[in-house]
C-alpha cells in the first residue's frame, strides 16, 4: 500500500468544559488517523464525548489542546470542507426540499439554472424527486433526513461528518436509509465520520469501527472491517455476528461504566 | 363555508344577539343610547353621503398606517440589532422594560402639547407605542433561532452578512409577526385615545360629536366603522403574513387559528 | 475590593449602564435649554414632585384607586375567564357557540365600546371594573382555552388506567398541566388591566391616575405627570413580580425564565 498522508488526523486532542463553575473532562489525549476513502463509525455510551469530537471537528467547538489537520492544514471555523449532518431540525424551513439541497451549491457560487439541475439529481439519488418542491414541515422524520443527505451530497465536502443521522427515527426507517446511504456511499467512497449509538449500524456501515470510553472519551478499541461487501444477508453472516458481539463486548463495559458516572 | 353543524353553532349567539338588539330596541325596550343597528346602518349612511365618513376614514387610517410603520420598523430595526450585538442589548434591554409596563398613552398630553392637535401628534404616539413590542419579539426571535440552523449554513460556507438575511431573518420571521400584530393592536388603542381626548378630525371624533349631540346612532356608527377598522387591519396583516412566511407555516397551531 | 466583585460591578454597570445614562442625558437637555422647561421638568425637579406627592399622600391615594380597580377587573376575568376556558377546551358545543367571539373579536380594538360602557355602568369605578374585565377576558381565556385543549391525552389515559374519577382527573392532572398555560395568559393579561384602565381614566373620571395625569397636563405642571408616570411603573412592576412569585409557588415543578 502507498504511503499516502492520512486525511484527517488528530493528535492528542483534549477538550475540557466548564458547567456551574465545575470543569468537566469530555476527551482525554486522544489521537486518530482517518485515511481517504474510509467510513469511520464511532460508538460509545451517551455522554462519551462523540458528538463533541465531531462538533471539533465540524469547527463549531474549539480543542481545549491538540492538533488536528485535515489534509494537512489545520482545522478552522465550520466551513465547506469538512460537511455536517445534524440528528434534526438543520433544513431551513422556509425553503423547499429541492431549494435546501441547491442552498451549499448556491454558497459555492453556482448559477441558478445550474444548480437546480444539480440539485434535482442529489434529491434523486435519495428517491425524493416527488417532493422536491414540498416543505420540510409537511415531510416525515425519515424524508426530512434523506433531504439532508442530499444536501450533504451536494456539499461534496472532503470528509462528511455524521451525528447520528438516523437516531430520531424509528428502526425500520432506520435500516432503510442505513442500505440506501450503503448504496450510495459506494460510488464514491468519499472519506466519512459517523457517530451512533446502534452497534449494528456502526458495524454495518463502516469500514473501521471505533469505540470510545466513557467520559473522559478516549479510543477503546479499533476495529477494521476489511470485508466491505454488504450483500442482502449481510446482518445474518457469521462474520457480522462476530463482529457484533466482539463490539458489544467492549461497549457493555463502558456503558455500565457510564451509568455508574450518571448517578454519582 | 361548509355549513355543517358547527358552524351553525358558531353563527347562532351573535346573529341572534343582533336579532335581539334590533327587536328590543324597535320596541323600545332598550335605554337609548344603545340605539338599534338598522338605526346604526342608517347613520352609517347619512354620513357616507355627506363625504364625512371618507375623511374621518381617511384621516384615522392615515395615521394609524404611518404610526404603525414607523413604530415597528424602529422596533424591528433595534430589536434586532439587539437580538445580534451584546452592546445594543444591554443598551436597550433596561430602558425598555422599565417603560415597558407604562402605558404609553399616559405620554399622550405631553405629545399633545409638543406636537399640537393635529395629525403629527397621533402618528408620534402610535410608533412610540407600537415600538415595543416589535422590539421585545425581533429580540426574543434572533436570540431563539435554532443553533443548528446557524452552523448548518456556517457548515456549508455561508458568509456573515448571507447568513444575517438568509437564515436569521427568515427564522425569525414567525415570532417578528407575532410582535408586528400585538403593535398593530395597541396601535388602534393609542389611535382611539388620541382621537378622543384630542383630535379634530377621526372616527374618534364622530364618536364624541355622537355622544355630544345625544345621537347615539351616529356614535355607534363611528364605534363600528373603528371596530372594523382594526380588524380588517389585522387580517390584511394575516394575509401577508401566510403570504411571506407559506413555507414555515404548514401544520403549526397557527393556521388552524383563523 | 477582590478582583471578583469588581468582574461582577463591571457587568451590573455594563447591564444597566443606560439608565443613569438617560438621567444624566436628560438633566443636561434640560440645563441646556434645548427643550421647553415646562414640557420636560428636570430629573430633580420630577424627584421632588414624587416625594411631595407620594408624602401628601396624593399620589398614594390616585395609584391605589388605579390598582384597585385594576385587580378588581383582572381578577373577575380569572375567575370567570378560567372556567369558561376549561368548558371551551373539554365541550365540542361550547367551544363552537363561542369560538368566533373570541377569535373574531379578538382583533377587534375594543376600546372603542367603552363609550357604550359609560352610559351602562356611569363614569366611575363600576364602568372601568367592567371594561378591564372584558378586555382581560380574552387573553385568558385564549391561553387558557390552548392550555386545556393541548393536555396530553396520554396524561389522562394514565389517570384513568389508575381508576381516577373525573373531578380527579380536573383536579389533579388537567389543572396541573394546564399551570403554565394559564400563568402565561394571567401575565400578559395583567399589564392590559392597567393599562386600561389609566386610559379609561384619561378618558373622563375624576379620580386614579389616569386623571391625574390629564388633570396636571391641563395646568401644565408636568413634573407631577411624570412622577406619575413613574408610579405607574413601579405598580406595574409590583403586580408582575407578585404574578411571577405567585407562579414560581403554584408551579413548583418547572423552573422557567422570567
Amino acid at each position: 500500500m502507498p504511503a499516502t498522508m492520512p486525511l484527517l488526523e488528530v493528535t492528542d486532542l483534549d477538550k475540557t468544559f466548564t458547567v456551574d463553575s465545575r470543569s468537566v473532562r469530555a476527551i482525554d489525549h486522544l489521537s486518530l488517523s482517518i485515511d481517504e476513502h474510509e467510513f469511520v463509525s464511532i460508538v460509545g455510551p451517551s455522554g462519551c464525548g462523540k458528538s463533541t469530537f465531531l462538533h471539533i471537528i465540524g469547527g463549531f467547538e474549539p480543542a481545549t489542546a491538540g492538533e488536528l489537520r485535515l489534509s494537512g492544514r489545520p482545522i478552522g471555523p465550520p466551513g465547506p470542507d469538512r460537511g455536517m449532518m445534524f440528528q434534526e431540525l438543520s433544513l431551513f424551513p422556509w425553503l423547499t426540499a429541492i431549494e435546501n439541497v441547491a442552498w451549499p451549491l448556491e454558497m459555492k457560487g453556482l448559477p441558478k439554472r445550474e444548480r437546480t439541475a444539480k440539485a434535482a439529481e442529489y434529491l434523486d439519488l435519495v428517491h425524493l424527486s416527488r417532493f422536491a418542491d414540498v416543505y420540510p414541515g409537511q415531510l416525515s422524520g425519515g424524508m426530512k433526513q434523506r433531504v439532508a443527505l442530499a444536501r450533504l451530497f451536494a456539499l461534496d465536502p472532503e470528509i462528511m461528518l455524521m451525528d447520528e443521522p438516523f437516531g430520531a427515527l424509528d428502526s425500520q426507517t432506520r435500516e432503510l436509509l442505513q442500505e440506501e446511504l450503503q448504496s450510495i456511499w459506494r460510488r464514491a467512497r468519499k472519506t466519512a465520520l459517523f457517530v451512533t449509538h446502534d452497534i449494528d449500524e456502526a458495524i454495518y456501515l463502516g469500514t473501521r469501527v471505533i469505540v470510545f470510553t466513557a467520559r473522559p472519551g478516549r479510543i477503546k478499541a479499533d476495529i477494521r472491517i476489511p470485508n466491505l461487501d454488504r450483500p442482502g444477508d449481510y446482518r445474518k453472516s457469521r462474520e457480522y455476528l462476530a463482529l457484533r458481539v466482539e463490539v458489544w463486548d467492549l461497549v457493555r463495559d463502558e456503558v455500565l461504566k457510564a451509568r455508574a458516572l450518571e448517578e454519582a | 363555508m361548509r355549513i355543517n353543524s358547527a358552524s351553525i353553532q358558531n353563527w347562532i349567539l351573535p346573529v341572534a344577539a343582533l336579532a335581539a338588539w334590533e327587536i328590543l330596541g324597535r320596541a323600545g325596550l332598550l335605554p337609548r343610547y344603545l340605539s338599534t343597528p338598522s338605526a346604526i346602518l342608517a347613520a352609517l349612511w347619512e354620513i357616507a353621503l355627506t363625504g364625512e365618513l371618507f375623511v374621518a376614514l381617511a384621516a384615522s387610517l392615515y395615521r394609524v398606517s404611518v404610526g404603525f410603520a414607523l413604530g415597528t420598523a424602529a422596533g424591528i430595526v433595534v430589536g434586532l440589532g439587539a437580538g445580534i450585538l451584546p452592546g445594543v442589548r444591554h443598551f436597550f434591554d433596561p430602558l425598555v422594560s422599565f417603560l415597558y409596563s407604562i402605558p404609553k398613552v399616559t405620554f399622550l398630553p405631553i405629545f399633545l402639547l409638543l406636537f399640537g392637535l393635529g395629525h403629527a401628534s397621533k402618528i408620534a404616539i402610535i410608533a412610540f407605542s407600537g415600538f415595543f413590542p416589535v422590539f421585545v419579539a425581533s429580540r426574543h426571535a434572533v436570540l431563539s433561532v435554532d443553533k443548528l440552523l446557524l452552523w448548518a449554513a456556517r457548515n456549508m460556507g455561508a458568509p456573515s452578512r448571507t447568513i444575517f438575511f438568509r437564515v436569521v431573518i427568515p427564522a425569525a420571521a414567525p415570532q417578528l409577526f407575532g410582535g408586528i400584530r400585538i403593535g398593530l393592536a395597541h396601535a388602534f388603542v393609542v389611535l382611539f385615545a388620541a382621537e378622543l381626548i384630542g383630535s379634530k378630525v377621526g372616527l374618534g371624533t364622530i364618536i364624541s360629536y355622537g355622544e355630544e349631540w345625544v345621537r347615539f346612532d351616529l356614535m355607534f356608527a363611528g364605534i363600528v366603522c373603528f371596530a372594523v377598522l382594526g380588524f380588517l387591519s389585522d387580517r390584511m396583516l394575516l394575509a401577508i403574513r401566510s403570504r411571506l412566511l407559506k413555507g414555515q407555516m404548514i401544520g403549526t397551531e397557527e393556521e388552524i387559528v383563523r | 475590593m477582590t478582583a471578583q466583585t469588581f468582574a461582577q460591578a463591571r457587568s451590573l454597570i455594563g447591564r444597566w449602564y443606560s439608565i443613569p445614562l438617560l438621567i444624566l442625558v436628560w438633566q443636561l437637555t434640560v440645563a441646556s435649554g434645548l427643550v421647553e422647561s415646562r414640557l420636560l421638568p428636570s430629573p430633580g425637579r420630577v424627584w421632588t414632585a414624587l416625594a411631595t406627592e407620594v408624602g401628601n399622600g396624593t399620589l398614594i391615594y390616585h395609584a391605589s384607586v388605579t390598582v384597585s380597580r385594576a385587580l378588581a377587573g383582572f381578577l373577575l376575568a380569572a375567575f370567570v375567564g378560567i372556567p369558561f376556558a376549561a368548558a371551551m377546551g373539554r365541550s365540542v358545543l361550547v367551544r363552537n357557540l363561542f369560538e368566533p367571539i373570541f377569535f373574531i373579536g379578538y382583533p377587534i380594538p375594543k376600546i372603542a365600546l367603552f363609550p357604550v360602557f359609560t352610559y351602562i355602568f356611569g363614569i366611575g369605578t363600576p364602568s372601568k371594573i367592567a371594561f378591564t374585565f372584558l378586555e382581560c377576558l380574552y387573553p385568558i381565556v385564549v391561553t387558557c382555552y390552548f392550555g386545556f385543549r393541548g393536555v396530553q391525552t396520554r396524561l389522562i389515559w394514565s389517570a384513568q388506567n389508575c381508576g381516577a374519577s373525573r373531578s380527579v382527573i380536573l383536579r389533579r392532572v388537567i389543572l396541573p398541566a394546564t399551570m403554565p398555560s394559564i400563568f402565561s395568559g394571567l401575565r400578559v393579561a395583567l399589564p392590559v388591566a392597567i393599562i386600561v384602565v389609566v386610559i379609561t381614566e384619561m378618558i373622563g373620571d375624576s379620580i386614579g391616575l389616569g386623571y391625574y395625569i390629564t388633570i396636571w397636563s391641563t395646568r401644565f405642571t408636568f413634573a407631577n405627570v411624570y412622577a406619575a408616570i413613574i408610579v405607574i411603573g413601579i405598580c406595574g412592576l409590583a403586580l408582575d413580580q407578585a404574578l411571577l412569585l405567585l407562579r414560581h409557588s403554584a408551579i413548583y415543578w418547572q423552573r422557567e425564565e422570567a
